[in-house]
């Protein structure tokens, strides 16, 4: 295996060489840290592989299994490289620039404690962000129209969580990691109840598959929802329910034989209900919730026995009040602050419009996007 | 926020996790290794710790869980965690943190093919 692998790492490096050399030097200045950062992660696998090749110790058959993982994180680091951001540096246009343009006056209106990401239209999975690269992917459409925009402010909360060194993402994050302690409690404490009930083991393999989820990806996801609600207030809970309507599955999903991504959509807007009466928004907050049962009620679907078990009131309003805590000593401005800035007061305002008079609200949102084209 | 991006944050904190295995069985193997190595410390810790899910670090801790949802999760993983931050380490317990080292490689792999839109 030695020569094999000896083979596929010089393969590698060259490869990961040809896709430096089409990283664009012509870019627009916004996407000039995203061309460093991607500059930065290609070299940084090709000095892993170089390592691999230079090492002698590399070449004794002990380490050949230490070798060959370290042969395919690179070849996955490089992927990623490659399909996620030079594909986006490759297609930066006017459209990425004016987005750019949004995301940075958001930034500032916010007070965003970290650098604002880099903007672009490339996304085939909706909203999306990739803190490794800064990055933030839109599908082509969503620049033009105004009712998903509040997802920026979900997606700008991911960097804060995956920030490892900056003092000014900690609190966010110790935020996170209490809340995370609430939902693990309450999962070590049902596996106890099912022990001493005897139970089948199936319901303990739930419980763990609950249990991965909050931890691979629930509390963040959770944490991001409340920080665009703290941030640019009811219109994102607005946005997840327009989102649902279009898109959503079952609102009361429980994963029971995999771990799933997101919380169900449900339990999100319990959340989202919970922090927005924390912020005063009370009454916004009772027509949102209504709307959300009418829409469930049209989709026909109810929930499973172990749907409230799996996601129980206490665990979701403690990450309510734990992501408040957070936010407010991460310094961001709140959607409470008198001082509301113009993104905010447009996101918010196209909500208003829209229930106004949903068949004719396309007429004002022309005029407010082109509004927010000039901010 | 899409799954693509989730699972390759994901994926990017357990390559993290993996590549400090690898770094320590490296050593160990070379017998270069010692308690007051930081990479060593720092699996040592997040081992020992994995009962009380990981320690203060909120990517300890979340490796720890995930660990611990693992059906054949075993208490053995905090006596591997002292043994290193200890003088104590034997081949069991090599052996041991090379499966923990193949079975973050099967993580890792399976959160790419989700990322990819496959099943696992």
């Amino acid at each position: 295996m030695n020569d094999y692998l000896q083979g596929s790492i010089i393969q590698l490096i060259e490869r990961g060489r040809v896709l430096l050399s089409k990283i664009p030097v012509d870019l627009p200045r916004e996407f000039h840290l995203l061309a460093q950062s991607c500059r930065q992660r290609l070299c940084s696998v090709l000095d892993r592989l170089q390592g691999l090749i230079d090492d002698p110790k590399m070449q004794l058959p002990l380490f050949q299994p230490e070798r060959l993982r370290g042969l395919r994180r690179a070849a996955r680091d490089m992927d990623f490289i490659e399909t996620i951001g030079i594909a986006a540096l490759n297609r930066a246009n006017e459209d990425d620039k004016r987005l750019n343009v949004l995301i940075e006056r958001i930034h500032h209106e916010i007070s965003y404690p970290l650098l604002p990401p880099v903007v672009t239209l490339l996304s085939q999975n909706y909203f999306c962000i990739y803190p490794l690269l800064n990055l933030l992917c839109l599908p082509l459409g969503e620049g033009d129209s105004l009712l998903h925009l509040p997802d920026l402010y979900h997606e700008l909360a991911h960097p804060l969580i995956v920030e490892k060194y900056d003092p000014r993402a900690k609190p966010f994050q110790n935020s996170l990691s209490q809340a995370l302690d609430t939902a693990a409690l309450y999962i070590a404490e049902e596996l106890e109840k099912e022990d001493r009930r005897r139970s089948p083991a199936q319901f303990a393999f739930y419980l763990r598959q609950w249990l991965r989820s909050w931890a691979e990806s629930w509390a963040i996801e959770l944490f991001c929802d409340l920080f665009a609600v703290y941030t640019i207030g009811p219109a994102y809970a607005w946005a997840h329910l327009h989102l649902c309507a279009k898109r959503g599955g079952n609102p009361f999903s429980v994963p029971t034989l995999i771990p799933s991504t997101h919380p169900s959509d449900d339990a999100r807007m319990r959340t989202m209900l919970y922090g927005l009466h924390i912020t005063g928004f009370s009454e916004v907050a009772g027509n949102i919730g209504q709307r959300w049962n009418q829409l469930i009620a049209v989709s026909g679907m109810k929930p499973e026995p172990e749907y409230l078990r799996c996601y129980p009131d206490h665990v979701l309003k403690d990450f309510a009040q734990r992501a408040y805590e957070g936010v407010s000593a991460t310094g961001c401005c709140w959607s409470t602050t008198e001082m509301k800035g113009r993104v905010y007061i447009i996101l918010n305002q196209a909500w208003v419009e829209f229930w106004n008079d949903p068949v004719n609200y396309l007429v004002w949102e022309r005029e407010a996007v082109k509004k927010l084209k000039e901010l | 926020m899409s799954d693509m991006g989730l699972y390759a944050g994901l994926y990017e904190q357990i390559r993290e996790y993996a590549e400090l295995v690898d770094g320590v069985l490296i050593a160990l193997k070379e017998g270069k290794s010692s308690p007051s190595d930081t990479p060593r410390k720092e699996l040592g810790r997040l081992l020992a710790n994995l009962a009380e899910n990981g320690g203060d670090d909120l990517s300890a801790r979340r490796i720890a869980m995930i660990l611990r949802s693992k059906t054949d999760f075993d208490p053995k993983w905090s006596e591997v965690g002292s043994a290193l931050l200890s003088d104590k380490v034997d081949e069991k317990t090599v052996d041991l943190l090379e499966n923990l080292a193949q079975s973050l490689e099967e993580d890792q792999a399976a959160t790419v093919a989700r990322m990819r839109g496959g099943i696992t």
